[in-house]
């Protein structure tokens, strides 16, 4: 699933340290997170939309698949 | 994630007591010498895992037990995988045992696949999912 989490957080300046503090997840998963290798749970999806004053659908694009999971 | 030093500690003092166990059992057999050297094993084992829970990987996720829901996800099919295995090399063994006849061998490779499969359908029948992941 494609996303538009990295550009999210560059533009809103954060660390992928930060955004994973506030998610309360690793590092490791904000990263499989961006490059489309792991799709997050709907409760995480939100989280990430509502961090970056978005909604779900604007941050993922079902449309093409991408990521394992 | 945050890891607390009481999640962190519990795989480390799980591993530190189930050897302590076995080190008391081969102290028994064979003696007090057996039981030191099993006893220090078990412990630097239990170290490892405890500096192991403070990494920031995956595993050290694993091992402090709080892992976040991809961790979690991995966690799973690395467990399908080896229950997968285990079942397999199982049955060869048994296969084995089975053509050379000797019957005596038989039950481990029956049972412990047995009660993994009970576990199993046990899952299964309870059928509730719950979490993000």
């Amino acid at each position: 699933m494609r996303n538009r989490v990295r550009e999210a957080r560059t533009n809103s300046g954060m660390s992928q340290a930060e955004v994973a503090a506030a998610l309360d997840v690793s590092r490791q998963t904000v990263i499989s997170i961006e490059s489309g290798r792991y799709s997050p749970s709907l409760p995480l999806a939100f989280k990430i939309a509502r961090l970056f004053d978005s909604t779900v659908d604007k941050m993922f694009d079902p449309e093409e698949e991408d990521g394992e999971s | 994630m945050i890891r607390t030093t009481r999640t962190r500690m519990r795989a480390p003092v799980a591993a530190a007591a189930f050897g302590t166990v076995v080190a008391a059992c081969a102290g028994i057999v064979y003696g007090w010498l057996a039981f030191v050297q099993v006893e220090g094993v078990a412990l630097a084992g239990a170290i490892g895992v405890f500096l192991l829970a403070g990494s920031r990987t995956d595993l050290g996720a694993m091992f402090a037990g709080q892992p976040d829901e991809r961790q979690d996800l991995l966690r799973l099919r690395a467990r399908a995988l080896g229950m997968q295995v285990m079942l397999m090399a199982s049955s060869i063994c048994l296969l084995i045992l089975l053509l050379l006849r000797d019957w005596h061998l038989i039950w481990p490779f029956v049972v412990i696949p047995g009660i993994g499969l009970v576990a199993f359908l046990g899952r299964l029948a309870y059928g509730s999912v719950t979490g993000g992941g």
